[in-house]
């Protein structure tokens, strides 16, 4: 009679954890495309990954990843989720909403309250002062900043979330206790000449490999990462999102509220305000209008030719080019630290502009470009190597 | 058969009188009349408002317990983003504050009274948001740092205006 009960409470945890861990394939549809085929993606609390198609089809794919849910428990999650592909001639809509984030842990007590691990404050701690230490970055340096990011991550593995480290160590999870973890996975293949228009709210758009597409984003509350954005008819508006990216060439972006780091930039025009951007090198047609935004120019390739900033109020780090080149600073009431060194422009008693600082080219080696500041209300911290 | 209306209620009026014992009628009839009603009431009425009462009584037990248990899951998080709320809103008047008695620049204040608003529009958006998915960290992170961005761009701006305005009387240009 004991083998009988044991046996059925062995069978009962098996079947009850099978059920409380599972990946499920939610929405799988392809579509033919053509040269004039442009797909819209409309995204709400969403993560999404763009990957290029080698078929020249359009792919869409979501999928989900269970640990800790019962069966119902993971019916109720996938009712709310709302998710259609729709295909009219050449356009096709994708929409996709409540496909939810990431969670951070949680657990339950026995009354079903909720607690954060660490609490709101551990968990929100102050973002990292740049001013301390700024240093010169390089490109390459960015690029591996961007590739490796020391942050830990959640990998499903073997129906179970388990901790990856910084290092790549893989963990389980301490003290599991009820944690409940949803991840949803959204990936949609586009081949290289669809157009593609992407509204997304609170919403993460992970761009793999080098996208040529035409682009035309809208996202606001969440973040862009991605390796190349080659386009020069893209235009792309982000407002208090994280943007992070190997390369830009071409292409206009307006940024609002933006935390950038973007390793190299050409033939691009910037509109942004209350940012803070890092720059790793600057090349050729970029022009930055700014206003409130603290940025760092890090670098300028070798043959940048011309570069224009028009700013107020903007906080701007400038490492002084290594090749030769000309600086002309134009505008009023502006401050130039350079390192212990500080230079005030004040401004005329008409707050007319006037040419501030100018320093011209050296003429020995090859000449880069010209730097152009158009500078009002500003604070300049330039660097040098010496 | 033709008679005058107006002779009918004459007829009426002088002939019709009430019998002497009719208050004594009355009265029995009155009496056997509420007697029969107390019967009704004293068990269909009383069964049926018993009934109702318990049924009110168990459902708002109910709801009550009910409410009550989603309060307790509400409450741990809720006051806690709650109070980090209050504290926040309470930073970012008193740096607005600060800010309006050291900027001149009247183009400056209107765009960052526009953002401030813009941001607070914005968490109420989000703030509505949670409050239908209260389990949801990632929005509370993003009230937190909704709430973050205004005190940081306050305090930013002062510290900015504070580093122009340190400034000596020279005008000059420079040539290096």
């Amino acid at each position: 009679m004991k083998s009988i009960v044991f046996n059925l409470l062995f069978m009962m945890l098996i079947t009850s954890y099978s059920i409380q861990a599972q990946k499920n394939n939610f929405y799988s549809k392809n579509f033919e495309t053509n040269e004039q085929t442009t797909l819209t993606i409309n995204l709400d609390d969403s993560h999404l990954i763009l990957q290029p198609s080698t078929d020249g089809k359009v792919h869409v794919d979501y999928s989900f990843e269970f640990d800790g849910y019962s069966k119902k428990e993971i019916k109720e999650e996938l009712t709310t989720i709302k998710a259609d592909a729709v295909q009219f001639k050449n356009k096709i809509t994708v929409t996709a909403n409540k496909i939810r984030k990431e969670y951070k842990h949680y657990t339950y007590d026995g009354t079903g309250a909720m607690f954060i691990e660490g609490g709101l404050s551990g968990l929100f701690g102050a973002d990292e002062d740049k001013k301390g230490a700024v240093i010169r970055k390089s490109k390459d340096s960015i690029i591996e900043e961007l590739r490796f990011e020391k942050f830990k991550s959640l990998k499903f593995i073997g129906d179970k979330f388990k901790v990856k480290e910084a290092d790549g160590t893989i963990r389980n999870l301490r003290d599991r206790g009820s944690l409940k973890i949803m991840r949803g996975k959204f990936i949609i293949k586009l081949p290289p000449y669809v157009k593609l228009t992407v509204k997304g709210k609170q919403s993460d758009l992970l761009i793999k490999g080098d996208v040529v597409n035409e682009l035309n984003f809208d996202l606001e509350l969440g973040s862009l990462k991605a390796q190349k954005i080659l386009n020069d008819r893209n235009k792309i508006k982000v407002e208090f999102t994280s943007v992070k990216v190997e390369q830009i060439i071409g292409g206009d972006y307006i940024f609002n509220n933006v935390d950038g780091l973007i390793a190299s930039i050409a033939d691009i025009t910037i509109n942004s305000e209350f940012s803070e951007i890092e720059l790793g090198e600057i090349n050729s047609g970029v022009k930055i209008t700014d206003f409130n935004s603290e940025y760092y120019f890090y670098n300028f390739s070798s043959n940048f030719k011309q570069f224009n900033l028009n700013s107020e109020y903007s906080k701007i780090h400038f490492f002084e080019p290594k090749a030769d080149h000309s600086f002309k600073v134009f505008g009023n009431n502006t401050i130039n630290y350079l390192g212990d060194i500080k230079v005030e422009m004040q401004p005329t008693q008409k707050d007319e502009k006037f040419n501030m600082m100018e320093r011209k080219a050296k003429g020995k080696g090859v000449f880069s470009g010209h730097i152009n500041f158009d500078i009002i209300h500003g604070i300049i911290y330039s660097y040098t190597d010496d | 058969m033709k008679q005058d209306i107006k002779n009918l209620f004459k007829d009426d009026n002088g002939n019709k009188k009430l019998p002497n014992s009719h208050r004594e009628e009355f009265l029995a009839k009155l009496k056997g009349s509420k007697v029969g009603k107390k019967k009704i009431l004293s068990y269909n009425f009383i069964y049926k408002t018993a009934a109702a009462i318990l049924i009110f009584i168990s459902a708002g037990y109910f709801a009550i317990i009910d409410k009550d248990k989603k309060l307790t899951v509400q409450t741990s998080l809720e006051l806690q983003l709650d109070e980090l709320e209050r504290q926040y809103l309470v930073s970012i008047d008193s740096e607005w504050q600060n800010f309006l008695m050291i900027a001149e620049d009247t183009i400056l204040i209107n765009r960052y009274e526009h953002k401030l608003n813009s941001l607070a529009n914005d968490y109420y958006k989000i703030s509505k948001k949670f409050r239908s998915d209260t389990n949801n960290i990632i929005l509370i992170e993003e009230l937190v740092e909704n709430l973050q961005t205004r005190l940081k761009i306050l305090m930013d701006i002062q510290e900015h205006i504070e580093l122009l305005n340190q400034k000596t009387e020279n005008n000059e240009i420079n040539s290096i």
